[in-house]
Protein backbone atom coordinates (compact mmCIF):
# COMPACT_ATOMS: atom_id res chain seq x y z
CA UNK A 1 0.00 0.00 0.00
CA UNK A 2 2.44 2.48 1.31
CA UNK A 3 4.99 0.34 1.29
CA UNK A 4 7.61 2.61 -1.10
CA UNK A 5 7.30 5.29 1.58
CA UNK A 6 10.16 5.93 3.02
CA UNK A 7 9.80 6.17 6.42
CA UNK A 8 11.62 6.91 9.85
CA UNK A 9 11.83 3.94 12.10
CA UNK A 10 12.44 5.68 15.20
CA UNK A 11 9.86 7.95 14.69
CA UNK A 12 6.76 5.38 13.85
CA UNK A 13 8.09 4.08 17.29
CA UNK A 14 7.95 6.58 19.43
CA UNK A 15 4.34 7.30 17.75
CA UNK A 16 3.18 3.93 18.27
CA UNK A 17 4.40 4.37 22.34
CA UNK A 18 2.97 7.82 22.68
CA UNK A 19 -0.65 6.83 21.12
CA UNK A 20 -0.80 3.72 23.37
CA UNK A 21 0.24 6.07 26.52
CA UNK A 22 -2.03 8.37 25.75
CA UNK A 23 -4.99 5.37 25.94
CA UNK A 24 -3.66 4.85 29.30
CA UNK A 25 -4.03 8.43 30.23
CA UNK A 26 -7.38 8.99 28.94
CA UNK A 27 -9.08 5.74 30.61
CA UNK A 28 -7.07 6.97 33.66
CA UNK A 29 -9.06 9.82 33.27
CA UNK A 30 -12.22 9.02 32.30
CA UNK A 31 -12.66 6.01 34.58
CA UNK A 32 -10.55 6.82 37.25
CA UNK A 33 -10.83 10.67 38.23
CA UNK A 34 -10.59 12.25 41.37
CA UNK A 35 -14.07 12.68 41.34
CA UNK A 36 -14.71 8.77 41.54
CA UNK A 37 -14.19 8.83 45.38
CA UNK A 38 -15.04 4.74 45.50
CA UNK A 39 -12.53 3.99 42.52
CA UNK A 40 -10.01 6.12 44.71
CA UNK A 41 -10.55 4.40 47.85
CA UNK A 42 -10.30 0.73 46.00
CA UNK A 43 -6.94 1.44 44.25
CA UNK A 44 -4.09 3.09 46.13
CA UNK A 45 -1.85 4.91 44.77
CA UNK A 46 -4.23 5.82 42.23
CA UNK A 47 -3.76 9.76 41.75
CA UNK A 48 0.10 9.31 41.61
CA UNK A 49 0.07 6.73 38.86
CA UNK A 50 -2.50 9.46 37.33
CA UNK A 51 -0.41 11.95 37.65
CA UNK A 52 2.84 10.45 37.20
CA UNK A 53 1.11 9.56 33.28
CA UNK A 54 0.13 12.61 32.65
CA UNK A 55 3.83 14.14 32.84
CA UNK A 56 5.10 11.52 30.70
CA UNK A 57 2.40 10.54 28.11
CA UNK A 58 1.57 14.21 26.50
CA UNK A 59 4.76 15.18 26.32
CA UNK A 60 5.87 12.07 24.13
CA UNK A 61 2.64 12.87 22.19
CA UNK A 62 4.25 16.34 21.06
CA UNK A 63 7.36 15.74 21.03
CA UNK A 64 6.17 13.73 17.83
CA UNK A 65 4.36 16.45 16.70
CA UNK A 66 7.21 18.41 16.48
CA UNK A 67 9.20 15.76 15.64
CA UNK A 68 6.93 15.17 12.42
CA UNK A 69 6.79 19.49 12.11
CA UNK A 70 10.00 19.31 11.15
CA UNK A 71 10.04 16.70 8.32
CA UNK A 72 7.50 18.85 6.41
CA UNK A 73 9.13 21.86 7.02
CA UNK A 74 9.12 22.58 3.36
CA UNK A 75 5.47 22.86 3.02
CA UNK A 76 3.88 26.55 2.92
CA UNK A 77 2.32 28.80 5.58
CA UNK A 78 -1.51 28.33 4.17
CA UNK A 79 -0.73 24.63 4.90
CA UNK A 80 -0.06 25.34 8.14
CA UNK A 81 -2.82 27.66 8.70
CA UNK A 82 -5.38 25.15 6.71
CA UNK A 83 -4.17 21.66 8.73
CA UNK A 84 -4.23 24.34 11.92
CA UNK A 85 -8.22 25.29 11.39
CA UNK A 86 -8.84 21.27 10.27
CA UNK A 87 -7.92 20.18 13.94
CA UNK A 88 -9.77 22.74 15.67
CA UNK A 89 -12.84 21.96 14.14
CA UNK A 90 -12.05 18.30 14.13
CA UNK A 91 -11.79 19.16 18.18
CA UNK A 92 -14.72 20.45 18.33
CA UNK A 93 -16.67 17.75 16.39
CA UNK A 94 -14.97 15.30 18.95
CA UNK A 95 -16.13 16.76 21.93
CA UNK A 96 -19.80 16.83 20.99
CA UNK A 97 -19.83 12.70 20.20
CA UNK A 98 -17.04 12.01 23.37
CA UNK A 99 -18.30 14.88 25.92
CA UNK A 100 -22.11 16.35 25.35
CA UNK A 101 -24.17 13.24 23.90
CA UNK A 102 -22.50 10.73 26.56
CA UNK A 103 -23.01 13.78 29.41
CA UNK A 104 -26.64 13.83 27.92
CA UNK A 105 -27.27 10.15 27.79
CA UNK A 106 -26.26 9.80 31.29
CA UNK A 107 -27.12 12.64 33.05
CA UNK A 108 -29.89 13.73 31.14
CA UNK A 109 -30.10 17.40 32.69
CA UNK A 110 -33.12 19.64 32.37
CA UNK A 111 -32.63 23.63 31.88
CA UNK A 112 -33.11 23.96 35.85
CA UNK A 113 -29.18 22.19 36.03
CA UNK A 114 -27.71 25.25 33.78
CA UNK A 115 -27.49 22.85 30.68
CA UNK A 116 -26.32 25.97 28.42
CA UNK A 117 -23.48 26.44 30.75
CA UNK A 118 -22.47 22.66 30.65
CA UNK A 119 -22.60 22.90 27.07
CA UNK A 120 -20.50 25.53 26.50
CA UNK A 121 -17.76 24.01 28.64
CA UNK A 122 -17.97 20.67 27.31
CA UNK A 123 -17.91 21.69 23.72
CA UNK A 124 -14.74 23.77 23.95
CA UNK A 125 -13.12 21.45 26.65
CA UNK A 126 -9.71 21.66 25.23
CA UNK A 127 -7.40 19.11 24.32
CA UNK A 128 -4.56 18.08 22.14
CA UNK A 129 -6.31 18.42 19.05
CA UNK A 130 -6.83 22.57 19.93
CA UNK A 131 -3.69 22.91 21.22
CA UNK A 132 -2.27 21.31 17.73
CA UNK A 133 -4.50 23.44 15.88
CA UNK A 134 -3.52 26.08 17.36
CA UNK A 135 0.36 25.58 17.42
CA UNK A 136 -0.31 25.17 13.88
CA UNK A 137 -1.74 28.25 13.36
CA UNK A 138 1.27 29.87 15.29
CA UNK A 139 3.79 28.11 12.65
CA UNK A 140 1.51 29.03 9.95
CA UNK A 141 1.70 32.29 10.37
CA UNK A 142 5.63 31.90 11.54
CA UNK A 143 6.35 30.64 8.47
CA UNK A 144 4.54 33.15 6.41
CA UNK A 145 7.23 35.66 7.93
CA UNK A 146 10.24 33.71 7.58
CA UNK A 147 11.29 30.71 5.17
CA UNK A 148 14.96 30.60 7.81
CA UNK A 149 14.31 27.16 9.76
CA UNK A 150 16.61 28.10 12.97
CA UNK A 151 14.09 31.97 13.35
CA UNK A 152 11.12 29.70 13.12
CA UNK A 153 12.37 26.75 15.97
CA UNK A 154 14.35 29.51 17.60
CA UNK A 155 10.91 31.94 18.33
CA UNK A 156 9.30 28.76 19.51
CA UNK A 157 11.74 27.86 21.52
CA UNK A 158 11.62 31.34 23.10
CA UNK A 159 8.05 31.44 23.77
CA UNK A 160 8.67 28.26 25.32
CA UNK A 161 11.32 29.57 27.95
CA UNK A 162 9.08 32.69 28.61
CA UNK A 163 6.51 30.70 29.37
CA UNK A 164 8.27 29.45 32.38
CA UNK A 165 7.90 33.10 33.87
CA UNK A 166 4.40 33.76 33.09
CA UNK A 167 1.74 33.06 35.26
CA UNK A 168 -0.70 29.92 34.21
CA UNK A 169 -3.76 31.20 32.60
CA UNK A 170 -7.32 29.45 32.84
CA UNK A 171 -7.39 27.07 29.50
CA UNK A 172 -11.20 27.15 29.92
CA UNK A 173 -10.62 30.44 27.81
CA UNK A 174 -9.37 31.20 24.40
CA UNK A 175 -6.20 33.25 25.84
CA UNK A 176 -5.65 30.32 28.42
CA UNK A 177 -6.03 27.84 25.23
CA UNK A 178 -3.45 29.78 22.89
CA UNK A 179 -1.27 30.52 26.27
CA UNK A 180 -0.97 26.76 26.23
CA UNK A 181 -0.26 25.97 22.62
CA UNK A 182 2.75 28.26 22.83
CA UNK A 183 4.34 26.92 25.69
CA UNK A 184 3.17 27.51 28.96
CA UNK A 185 2.54 24.77 31.27
CA UNK A 186 -1.14 23.93 31.81
CA UNK A 187 -0.75 22.02 34.71
CA UNK A 188 1.42 19.25 33.52
CA UNK A 189 1.46 19.64 30.06
CA UNK A 190 4.41 19.57 28.73
CA UNK A 191 4.55 21.89 25.84
CA UNK A 192 7.60 22.53 25.80
CA UNK A 193 8.19 19.61 23.34
CA UNK A 194 6.82 20.93 20.47
CA UNK A 195 9.74 23.04 19.68
CA UNK A 196 12.40 20.00 20.84
CA UNK A 197 10.56 17.49 19.14
CA UNK A 198 11.87 19.14 15.87
CA UNK A 199 15.22 18.44 16.21
CA UNK A 200 14.69 14.79 16.84
CA UNK A 201 14.09 13.58 13.22
CA UNK A 202 17.72 15.15 12.25
CA UNK A 203 19.87 12.97 14.05
CA UNK A 204 17.22 9.85 13.61
CA UNK A 205 17.48 10.78 9.63
CA UNK A 206 21.44 11.24 9.94
CA UNK A 207 21.87 7.70 11.33
CA UNK A 208 19.16 6.12 8.72
CA UNK A 209 21.19 7.65 5.88
CA UNK A 210 17.78 9.98 5.15
CA UNK A 211 18.28 13.50 4.32
CA UNK A 212 14.95 14.60 2.37
CA UNK A 213 11.85 15.50 3.34
CA UNK A 214 9.84 12.62 4.02
CA UNK A 215 6.02 12.44 2.73
CA UNK A 216 3.36 14.97 4.51
CA UNK A 217 1.53 11.60 5.54
CA UNK A 218 4.17 10.66 7.56
CA UNK A 219 3.56 13.43 10.01
CA UNK A 220 1.36 13.50 12.91
CA UNK A 221 -1.80 15.56 12.62
CA UNK A 222 -0.29 16.22 9.18
CA UNK B 1 11.71 -14.08 24.73
CA UNK B 2 12.22 -16.89 27.00
CA UNK B 3 15.00 -15.44 28.33
CA UNK B 4 13.52 -11.90 29.14
CA UNK B 5 10.82 -14.30 30.66
CA UNK B 6 13.04 -16.36 32.64
CA UNK B 7 14.39 -13.64 34.13
CA UNK B 8 11.56 -12.29 35.09
CA UNK B 9 10.77 -15.20 37.01
CA UNK B 10 13.73 -15.36 38.84
CA UNK B 11 13.69 -12.09 39.61
CA UNK B 12 9.46 -11.84 41.31
CA UNK B 13 10.73 -15.24 42.87
CA UNK B 14 13.18 -13.59 44.77
CA UNK B 15 11.21 -10.64 45.86
CA UNK B 16 8.82 -12.96 46.60
CA UNK B 17 11.09 -14.98 49.14
CA UNK B 18 12.40 -11.90 50.43
CA UNK B 19 9.20 -10.46 51.80
CA UNK B 20 8.22 -14.18 53.00
CA UNK B 21 10.96 -13.87 55.14
CA UNK B 22 9.64 -10.92 57.15
CA UNK B 23 11.93 -8.36 55.60
CA UNK B 24 10.34 -4.92 56.83
CA UNK B 25 9.50 -3.63 52.99
CA UNK B 26 6.97 -0.84 52.22
CA UNK B 27 3.86 -1.99 50.39
CA UNK B 28 4.14 -0.55 47.23
CA UNK B 29 5.54 -0.52 43.48
CA UNK B 30 9.73 -0.23 44.47
CA UNK B 31 9.60 -1.59 47.89
CA UNK B 32 12.86 -2.97 47.28
CA UNK B 33 14.82 0.26 47.39
CA UNK B 34 13.57 0.69 51.25
CA UNK B 35 15.71 -2.22 51.87
CA UNK B 36 18.77 -1.24 54.53
CA UNK B 37 20.57 -4.54 54.10
CA UNK B 38 23.31 -4.09 51.75
CA UNK B 39 23.62 -7.76 50.34
CA UNK B 40 19.81 -8.22 50.02
CA UNK B 41 19.54 -5.03 48.03
CA UNK B 42 23.17 -5.52 45.79
CA UNK B 43 20.90 -9.39 45.11
CA UNK B 44 18.05 -7.45 43.99
CA UNK B 45 20.01 -4.91 41.75
CA UNK B 46 21.97 -7.41 40.33
CA UNK B 47 18.10 -9.06 39.15
CA UNK B 48 16.41 -6.02 37.87
CA UNK B 49 19.45 -5.05 35.60
CA UNK B 50 19.28 -8.81 34.26
CA UNK B 51 15.41 -8.75 33.86
CA UNK B 52 15.81 -5.15 32.48
CA UNK B 53 18.44 -5.59 30.21
CA UNK B 54 16.77 -9.40 29.02
CA UNK B 55 13.37 -7.51 28.39
CA UNK B 56 15.26 -4.49 26.10
CA UNK B 57 17.11 -7.42 24.31
CA UNK B 58 13.93 -9.03 23.67
CA UNK B 59 11.91 -5.94 22.59
CA UNK B 60 15.32 -5.14 20.09
CA UNK B 61 14.69 -8.53 18.72
CA UNK B 62 10.80 -8.43 18.02
CA UNK B 63 11.42 -5.02 16.64
CA UNK B 64 13.19 -6.26 13.51
CA UNK B 65 10.27 -8.76 12.63
CA UNK B 66 8.55 -7.73 9.72
CA UNK B 67 5.09 -8.19 10.58
CA UNK B 68 5.61 -5.57 13.58
CA UNK B 69 7.25 -3.10 11.62
CA UNK B 70 4.23 -2.97 9.25
CA UNK B 71 1.67 -3.04 12.64
CA UNK B 72 4.39 0.04 13.77
CA UNK B 73 4.34 1.57 10.79
CA UNK B 74 -0.13 1.44 10.32
CA UNK B 75 -0.36 2.72 13.79
CA UNK B 76 1.80 5.57 12.71
CA UNK B 77 0.07 6.70 9.10
CA UNK B 78 -3.41 6.48 11.09
CA UNK B 79 -2.76 8.38 14.14
CA UNK B 80 -5.01 11.08 14.01
CA UNK B 81 -7.93 8.55 13.10
CA UNK B 82 -6.97 6.03 15.69
CA UNK B 83 -7.05 9.14 18.18
CA UNK B 84 -10.64 10.35 17.51
CA UNK B 85 -11.87 6.48 17.62
CA UNK B 86 -10.20 6.02 20.85
CA UNK B 87 -11.65 8.81 22.55
CA UNK B 88 -14.94 7.25 20.81
CA UNK B 89 -14.44 3.91 21.95
CA UNK B 90 -13.66 5.41 25.93
CA UNK B 91 -16.87 7.24 26.04
CA UNK B 92 -19.04 4.92 25.01
CA UNK B 93 -17.46 1.88 25.88
CA UNK B 94 -18.04 3.87 29.93
CA UNK B 95 -21.37 4.21 28.95
CA UNK B 96 -22.58 0.65 27.57
CA UNK B 97 -20.27 -0.96 30.52
CA UNK B 98 -20.24 1.08 33.88
CA UNK B 99 -23.66 2.97 33.46
CA UNK B 100 -25.95 -0.12 31.13
CA UNK B 101 -24.36 -2.98 33.01
CA UNK B 102 -23.48 -1.45 36.48
CA UNK B 103 -19.95 -3.01 36.23
CA UNK B 104 -17.22 -2.05 38.85
CA UNK B 105 -14.26 -3.47 37.84
CA UNK B 106 -12.52 -0.48 39.28
CA UNK B 107 -8.92 -2.57 39.86
CA UNK B 108 -5.59 -3.30 38.46
CA UNK B 109 -6.88 -6.06 36.69
CA UNK B 110 -9.05 -3.67 34.50
CA UNK B 111 -6.02 -1.11 34.27
CA UNK B 112 -3.93 -3.50 32.29
CA UNK B 113 -6.41 -5.12 30.15
CA UNK B 114 -8.66 -2.00 29.62
CA UNK B 115 -6.13 -0.14 27.61
CA UNK B 116 -4.90 -2.72 25.56
CA UNK B 117 -8.44 -3.90 24.57
CA UNK B 118 -9.18 -0.11 23.61
CA UNK B 119 -6.35 -0.07 21.72
CA UNK B 120 -6.66 -2.75 19.68
CA UNK B 121 -10.39 -1.36 18.77
CA UNK B 122 -9.12 1.63 17.92
CA UNK B 123 -6.43 0.30 15.67
CA UNK B 124 -8.50 -2.55 14.00
CA UNK B 125 -11.59 0.16 13.49
CA UNK B 126 -8.55 2.47 12.12
CA UNK B 127 -7.27 0.10 9.69
CA UNK B 128 -11.30 -0.91 8.32
CA UNK B 129 -11.48 2.93 7.41
CA UNK B 130 -8.60 2.85 5.56
CA UNK B 131 -8.76 -0.34 3.35
CA UNK B 132 -12.38 1.01 2.66
CA UNK B 133 -10.96 4.53 1.79
CA UNK B 134 -8.46 2.77 -0.56
CA UNK B 135 -11.15 0.79 -1.99
CA UNK B 136 -13.04 3.86 -2.92
CA UNK B 137 -10.23 5.82 -4.53
CA UNK B 138 -9.52 2.82 -6.42
CA UNK B 139 -12.87 2.56 -7.90
CA UNK B 140 -12.83 6.10 -8.45
CA UNK B 141 -9.70 6.47 -10.18
CA UNK B 142 -10.76 3.40 -12.14
CA UNK B 143 -13.69 5.12 -13.16
CA UNK B 144 -12.17 7.91 -13.63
Amino acid sequence: MRANRKRVFYLDLLKFVSIYAMIVCHLFYNYYSYTHESAQGMIPGLMSMENTLYLIAPGIFIFCLGGGLYLCRTKTWNYFVHRGFSLLAIGLILNVFRWLIPYWITRNPGPAEGFPDVVFYLLFSSDILFFAGLFFLLYGMLARLTDRLWIRFGMLALLNIAGVFIPPVETASPAGMLSSAISFMYRKFPSFSFSSGAFFPRPATALSKQSETLPAKHVLFC
Amino acid sequence: MLTAAGSGIVFLTVMFLLRSFGQNFEDHLFWYVDCNLWPTRLILLLCVTVFWTCLIWFLARLFRNEHVKDLISMVSRNLNRIYVIHWIVIAYGEIILFNKFGLTLRNYAFLIIAPIVVFVISVWLARVYEKARMKFNEKRHSAS
